[in-house]
């Protein structure tokens, strides 16, 4: 698997205070990979650092296989970069600010800028001066201004913010054909859950400065939290004592869905490792048994449905253990 | 960085700064304005009474003329360009992302420098033509300064608001802050270099005020008092101490671009 982006024991201290601290990181190439953690956690210090605005403290880094800030301005060539809020000179253009940025990139940059605002929707607009522009078109702009690089890679952070539900799902759209059609990497950081899972193929959830968890969606949805089934029963306490004696089952409680059944351990490796469609297989099996022991107990079973886990709930789970235990302890 | 890249981005730096109608209109005001009303006001004493008040044109009015475009009101244009041109990046939040298409943050700060002339030049070409105009038209007869004296006095315009725009990008590319250039650079020129210069104790420590050594490079008598030339020096220390006011910002500046964080 090609790396697009690498990082080892990356560290940013702030005096003593150290707000990225021994990051290993690794985003595979022509995947979304979202950066995900709460306010404050380190996601844009990290990305200042991966582009060169600000330097690291220890640890190495490289984009695209090249490492950074050694041959940082080969990497950059075919990197493009939104970091917090686009900003533009306001008195320009759309089309003026990206002239701008195309004239520090070179010539072919500039053969990209017509390409480029049509491929964002502001094709129509590029003439009007930025100050204009709202919110969500400053955000599509910035985008714009991220492929006169024609980007293998495209660090993001926060892109969804302050644009309204539409402005979202049409930005979730861009970045999607972006990843699936013309095979760029796209890291996103975000503290908004919904919006990496919906995104990403792959994540790593940041906070004070750790990576807690990185791998594929699923993986980090399911690694490591129990799995459990909404099972819906015309007799939930004889059902209660009947799962008593299930070996597939571990406990279970009533709930305003049904009866809530937490499976038996075993579904997954102990580090959460295993692969997404191991657990599930699992799960699977260990519905059917329990639904048989239902029947055979004469139970009428309507309802056998496993729990969808939740990248937001798995996030809770982990960053909440911070407070309990050091960021080594907490392992997917 | 190639020859065509550093084309493209004085051009974009052009581009940028030409654009900005408020920096540029007042700039413009600054060159032509002080021009126009002097020579409104000469002409109007000089109709009025022939024999007590000189053509606003000629000899003498060309020489008022360049001290107030060349060294008063020129240099305070020359600031606002490159008050502008040095801070411009950094203030719109536009620097982080020319830093970020890997291009040097030398470059980056290099290109500001002649974007910030071209664009002063232009002003004070402005100027100078109105300067010209008013020289010739408003001369009544009285003997006008030739050809050369002409071209020299232009160099010297462009000379003198050149050395202060590029002075104007340093100080802005150090502080980031086009105010707090504005408010040193406008202070400096108004207020603090003048009265240094009256403190005849200061002794030869006074040839390090800019304004007092770019006017030993002019071709044409500029006087003494406020603006003039009024501590005296070698032509090579006036060279030395110009040399050593463009080292010293742009020098600044650039330290500052390429280390500051983005």
């Amino acid at each position: 698997m090609t790396l697009a982006l690498e990082t080892t024991g990356l560290t940013k201290r702030f005096g003593e205070r150290a707000a990225i601290d021994n990051v290993d990181l690794r985003v595979p190439g022509g995947s979304a990979f979202g950066f995900l953690g709460p306010n404050g956690a380190g996601k844009t210090t990290m990305i200042r650092m991966l582009l060169g605005l600000t330097h690291a403290s220890a640890g190495s880094m490289s984009l695209l296989g090249r490492p950074v800030p050694a041959e940082r301005a080969g990497a950059l060539e075919r990197v493009g970069a939104i970091v917090e809020e686009p900003r533009f000179h306001p008195h320009l253009s759309g089309r003026e600010n990206l002239r701008i940025i195309a004239a520090a990139r070179g010539p072919a940059a500039y053969a990209r800028i017509a390409p480029a605002l049509t491929r964002v929707g502001l094709a129509d607009r590029a003439d009007d001066k930025v100050k204009k522009y709202s919110l969500g078109m400053r955000q599509r702009l910035g985008v714009a201004r991220c492929l006169l690089a024609d980007p293998l890679l495209l660090i993001l952070d926060e892109p969804t913010n302050g644009l309204d539900p539409g402005g979202i799902q049409e930005f979730r759209e861009m970045i999607r054909a972006m990843v699936e059609q013309e095979g760029r990497t796209v890291f996103l950081s975000s503290h908004l859950l919904d919006e990496v899972e919906k995104i990403c193929d792959h994540a790593a959830i940041v906070d004070r400065g750790k990576i807690l968890m990185q791998g594929a969606i699923s993986e980090l949805a399911e690694g490591g939290a129990q799995h459990e089934l909404i099972v819906g029963v015309d007799d939930p306490e004889r059902a209660m004592a009947v799962l008593e004696g299930c070996e597939q089952a571990r406990g279970s409680r009533r709930s305003d869905e049904g009866l809530r059944v937490v499976l038996a351990d075993g579904l997954t490796s102990e580090d959460g490792a295993a692969p997404a469609g191991a657990a599930t297989a699992g799960v699977a099996a260990a519905a059917a048994e329990i639904n048989a022991a239902l029947v055979r107990s004469g139970l009428a079973v309507s309802r056998l449905e496993p729990v969808r886990q939740s990248l937001e709930r798995r996030f809770l789970e982990v960053t909440s253990r911070l407070s309990d235990s050091t960021a080594e302890e907490v392992k997917a | 960085m190639n020859a065509t890249i550093a084309v493209q981005m004085t051009r974009a730096d052009l581009l940028k700064l030409r654009k900005k109608r408020g920096t540029l209109i007042w700039a413009l005001v600054l060159a032509l304005a002080p021009l126009f009303i002097y020579f409104v006001v000469r002409a109007g004493q000089h109709s009025s009474n022939a024999g007590r008040y000189a053509p606003a044109g000629g000899n003498a009015g060309y020489l008022d003329a360049v001290r107030l475009l060349a060294l008063f009101f020129g240099p305070l244009a020359a600031i606002l360009i490159g008050a502008e041109g040095g801070a411009q990046d950094a203030a719109a939040g536009v620097f982080r992302d020319l830093v970020v298409t890997g291009r040097d943050r030398a470059a980056l700060f290099t290109t500001r420098v002649p974007a910030s002339l071209a664009l002063c030049w232009m002003v004070v070409t402005a100027g100078y033509v109105l300067l010209a105009v008013g020289t010739y038209a408003l001369a009544s007869g009285s003997p006008t300064p030739g050809t050369a004296s002409m071209l020299n006095g232009y160099g010297f315009s462009l000379l003198s608001t050149g050395i202060v725009c590029a002075v104007a990008v340093g100080v802005a590319s150090l502080t980031t802050s086009r105010p707090a250039t504005l408010t040193a650079l406008i202070g400096w020129h108004l207020v603090a270099s003048p009265i240094l210069v009256g403190i005849s104790s200061l002794g030869s420590i006074r040839e390090l005020i800019l304004s007092q050594a770019i006017g030993h490079f002019s071709p044409v008598r500029i006087g003494a008092g406020m603006h003039g030339v009024s501590v005296t020096m070698s032509q090579g220390t006036a060279l030395i101490v110009l040399v050593g006011w463009l080292a010293v910002f742009l020098g600044l500046g650039a330290w500052r671009t390429r280390t500051m964080d983005a």
